[in-house]
C-alpha cells in the first residue's frame, strides 16, 4: 500500500522533526569511522549528511513505500572514499567494530558478469553505544544509517553519472545512457590495474624498506610542520634500514617507536629550537632523521660506513651528529 | 652531560686584546648587553660548542688551589641570569689578566643556556687575528657585538683556536667539560696552565694515571674476553700497546675504536669499556701505573711455549695465521741467535 498524496504533508512534518537526530547520527558515525580508519593507516575522504526533507519525500513518492520512515535506509548517510579497492574491506572491518551491520551489499556482486553499472559497497548499520555521545543515546541508538564505500575512481563515476543521467531535464537516448554506463568498465580496469601495480610495488625489497617511512612520517609531523621530501628519504632510508638485524616491517614497532617514546622530551626540545632556523640542516626535518638519531646512539660507526655519501654529502650526517649531541 | 639537551638562551661577547707591556685592561672592548640572536645564530653556537666538546673534552672541576674567580662568577650567573653582563665582564677582565704576551687576542663568548632543562654556562674563547675586529651594534643605548658578523668570521679563516667549556652547578661548586679544538690538552703545556688552570680555575676531575690504567685494562679485557678471532685479537692487542706507547698525550675510547678496530667491533667495544667506568671524554695519558705492562707483548702457545717481545717487533716478525690444523698458529720470521738451558 502506498502512501496517499494527502499524507505527504504529514510525512514531511514527521521526518523534519526527526531529521536533526539523523544529522547528529551521521556526523558522529562519520567522525568515528574517520578516526578508526586513520588508526589503520588510511587517509580516507569521509562525507556525511542527513537526507533533506524534500529528497526524503520525493524518494517515498518515487518508490511507493508503505512505511517510508522505516524503509528509506539512507536518512543518515556517510560516504567513505578510499584510495584502493583493497581498502574497502578495511572500511567494512572498521564499520563492524563500530556498528551492528544490518545489511551489506557489494554492488558488483549483484550484477551478472555481462552487466555494467554502479559499483561500491553499501552497509546498513546501527551504531554501537560507544561511538554515540552519552547525551544522545536515547535519541540515536535505535536509528540506522547507510555507509557507502567507494574507491576514488568509483566515486568519480558515481558522481558524474548521477549528474548526467539522473539530473538530465529530459529523457536521454539509450545510446547516451549506454555510453555513460560503459565508462564504468574503465573504472573497474583502473582499480584492478592499480591493485596489480600496488602488489608488484609491495613485493619490491626496496619498497619494504621504504615502508618504514609511513610510521616515521606520522611521528615527524608531531615534531615539525615542515614537509618532507620523500625522494630524499628514498636515497637515505634503504641502506640504513639494512643496519638493523630485525625485519624492515618490525623495525618501527620493535626499535624505533620505543626509541622515540623514550627520547620524546629531548626530540620536542630539539625540533622546537630548530623550528625557525632557516639555515638548519635539511635532513633534520625528514622522517629519516629519527632513524638516524637512533643509529647515532646505537652504532655510529656502521651508520657512517653505510651512509650513501655518493648521493648525500657526509657533512650532512656529521652535522646531524652534532645536532643530536652526545652523552659525555 | 647529555649534550642533546644543550640549548643557547642568551650570549654576550667581549673582545680581549693581546696583552702587551703597554696595554692595560682598559683596552678590553666590552659589551654592555647580550647580543641579539635569532634561532639560526643560537643554533650555530649550540652546534659549534657541541662539536668542540664531542671531539675532545675533559671532565673538570674547580681547583681550590687556583685563585681564579671564574667558577664563582659562573655560579653567580647560574643563580641569577640578570648578572650575565656584569659577571661576564669580570670574566673578560680575568682572561686578560691571565694571559701573557704569547696568548693571542681573542673573543670571549659567555653563553647562558639550558642543559637537561637546568641552567648552564658555556665559556668560549676564539682567538682572532690582531687586525680583525668584530662589528659592534648599539640598541637602546647598549653596545653589543654583531653575532652574524662573528659567525661569518668563524666560518671563514679569520678566527682560529677555539676553546670551549660548559659548566653546570654541583652543590655549591661547578662541574664542567673543557675542550681545545686544535691543541688538545697536555697537562704540562702552557696552554693547559693558561686556559684550564689560570683562567678557568679548574683541574681535571680524575687522576690521569688512574684513568689511563682503567682505559688500558678495560680495553685489554674486552680484547681477551669478547674478540673470538685470534688473528684479530693479536691485531687489536698490538694496536692497544702501540696506542699506549705512542708519543701522543691523550687517549680516548672513540679515537682508539675508530683508528684500530673494525667497524662492527667499535660499538660493542665502546659499550663494554664505557660500562667499566672509563670516561667517554678524552683522557690525558699517564702510563705511570702500567709502565711495565705495556712494554712487552707475550704470545702463549697451547703447548706451553711463551714468546715475548716489544709490540713493534711482534708486529714486524710474528704472524698469527688462523688456519692451522688445530686452530690458529703463530709464525715467527726471525733468525736464531742463541739457545740457553735452565729456567
Amino acid at each position: 500500500m502506498s502512501v496517499a498524496a494527502a499524507d505527504f504533508e504529514q510525512l514531511s512534518d514527521l521526518y523534519a522533526a526527526e531529521r536533526p537526530n539523523y544529522e547528529s547520527l551521521a556526523g558522529q558515525l562519520a567522525g568515528a569511522l574517520e578516526e578508526g580508519l586513520q588508526a589503520r593507516g588510511l587517509q580516507p575522504v569521509v562525507l556525511w549528511r542527513a537526507k533533506t526533507v524534500q529528497s526524503f519525500v520525493k524518494k517515498a513518492l518515487r518508490n511507493g513505500y508503505a512505511d517510508p520512515m522505516a524503509e528509506i535506509g539512507d536518512k543518515a548517510g556517510v560516504r567513505v572514499i578510499v584510495d584502493f579497492e583493497a581498502d574497502i574491506e578495511v572500511v567494512r572491518e572498521v564499520a563492524q567494530e563500530l556498528c551492528t551491520i544490518l545489511a551489506s551489499e557489494a554492488k558488483r556482486d549483484a550484477m551478472a558478469y555481462n552487466e555494467l553499472g554502479y559499483l561500491g559497497l553499501h552497509l546498513q548499520v546501527r551504531p554501537c553505544g560507544e561511538i554515540i555521545a552519552a547525551a544522545d543515546h536515547d535519541d540515536l541508538l535505535s536509528l540506522s544509517a547507510e555507509i557507502q564505500v567507494h574507491t576514488r575512481a568509483q566515486s568519480a563515476w558515481a558522481v558524474v553519472s548521477h549528474e548526467l543521467l539522473y539530473k538530465a531535464p529530459h529523457e536521454l537516448s539509450a545510446e547516451i545512457k549506454r555510453g555513460v554506463t560503459r565508462l564504468v568498465a574503465l573504472v573497474e580496469l583502473f582499480d584492478a590495474e592499480i591493485a596489480r601495480f600496488r602488489a608488484a610495488i609491495d613485493a619490491d625489497p626496496d619498497h619494504q624498506e621504504l615502508a618504514l617511512l609511513a610510521p616515521l612520517d606520522d611521528e615527524i609531523v608531531r615534531f615539525t610542520a615542515r614537509r618532507p621530501d620523500l625522494a630524499l628519504s628514498a636515497i637515505v632510508v634503504p641502506p640504513l634500514t639494512r643496519l638493523y638485524s630485525v625485519e624492515p616491517e618490525r623495525l618501527y614497532a620493535d626499535i624505533l617507536e620505543p626509541f622515540i617514546r623514550s627520547r620524546e622530551h629531548e626530540l620536542k626540545a630539539l625540533f622546537n629550537a630548530y623550528r625557525d632556523d632557516h639555515r638548519a640542516n635539511p635532513l633534520l626535518f625528514q622522517p629519516e632523521a629519527l632513524l638516524i638519531f637512533d643509529l647515532l646512539e646505537r652504532d655510529p660507526d656502521r651508520l657512517r660506513e653505510a651512509w650513501p655519501a655518493d648521493r648525500i654529502p657526509l657533512e650532512l650526517l656529521e652535522s646531524l651528529e652534532t645536532i643530536w649531541g652526545a652523552e659525555l | 652531560m647529555n649534550l642533546t639537551t644543550f640549548f643557547v638562551e642568551s650570549l654576550i661577547v667581549h673582545d680581549v686584546p693581546r696583552r702587551t707591556s703597554e696595554a692595560t685592561a682598559g683596552a678590553i672592548v666590552f659589551s654592555d648587553a647580550p647580543s641579539e640572536l635569532d634561532a639560526s645564530l643560537r643554533n650555530f653556537f649550540r652546534e659549534r660548542t657541541i662539536r668542540s666538546l664531542t671531539r675532545q673534552a675533559y671532565e673538570v672541576q674547580r681547583d681550590p688551589d687556583q685563585g681564579s674567580p671564574v667558577p664563582r662568577h659562573v655560579l653567580d650567573i647560574l643563580a641569577d641570569p640578570e648578572k650575565l653582563v656584569a659577571r661576564s665582564q669580570e670574566i673578560a677582565r680575568h682572561l686578560w689578566a691571565s694571559q701573557t704576551g704569547v696568548n693571542p687576542a681573542g673573543l670571549l663568548v659567555v653563553i647562558l643556556g639550558k642543559l637537561e632543562d637546568a641552567p648552564c654556562v658555556s665559556i668560549l674563547k676564539l682567538e682572532r687575528e690582531d687586525a680583525i675586529r668584530v662589528a659592534q651594534t648599539e640598541r637602546d643605548g647598549h653596545v653589543s657585538f654583531n653575532i652574524a658578523h662573528l659567525r661569518d668570521l668563524m666560518l671563514g679563516k679569520n678566527t682560529k683556536l677555539f676553546k670551549a667549556s660548559l659548566f653546570t652547578p654541583s652543590g655549591e661548586d661547578v662541574n664542567g667539560l673543557v675542550s681545545d679544538d686544535q691543541r688538545g690538552y697536555d697537562p704540562h703545556s702552557e696552554i693547559a696552565q693558561f686556559f684550564l688552570r689560570r683562567f678557568l680555575g679548574c683541574r681535571l676531575k680524575r687522576a690521569n694515571d688512574v684513568t689511563t690504567k682503567a682505559f688500558f685494562e678495560a680495553s685489554q679485557d674486552w680484547i681477551n674476553s669478547e674478540v673470538v678471532d685470534e688473528t684479530k685479537k693479536a691485531r687489536y692487542e698490538i694496536a692497544l700497546l702501540a696506542q699506549m706507547n705512542a708519543p701522543s698525550r691523550t687517549i680516548a675510547i672513540k679515537d682508539f675504536a675508530e683508528a684500530s678496530l673494525d667497524t662492527e667491533d667499535r660499538t660493542p667495544y665502546k659499550e663494554y669499556v664505557g660500562a667499566r667506568g672509563v670516561p667517554s671524554t678524552s683522557i690525558a695519558k699517564d702510563n705511570n701505573l702500567i709502565e711495565l705492562r705495556i712494554r712487552q707483548l707475550t704470545y702463549a702457545t697451547t703447548q706451553g711455549l711463551r714468546l715475548t717481545g716489544t709490540h713493534e717487533k711482534m708486529q714486524e716478525l710474528v704472524e698469527v695465521k688462523p688456519d692451522g690444523p688445530n686452530g690458529p698458529v703463530i709464525e715467527v720470521r726471525d733468525g736464531l741467535k742463541d739457545v740457553r738451558g735452565g729456567r
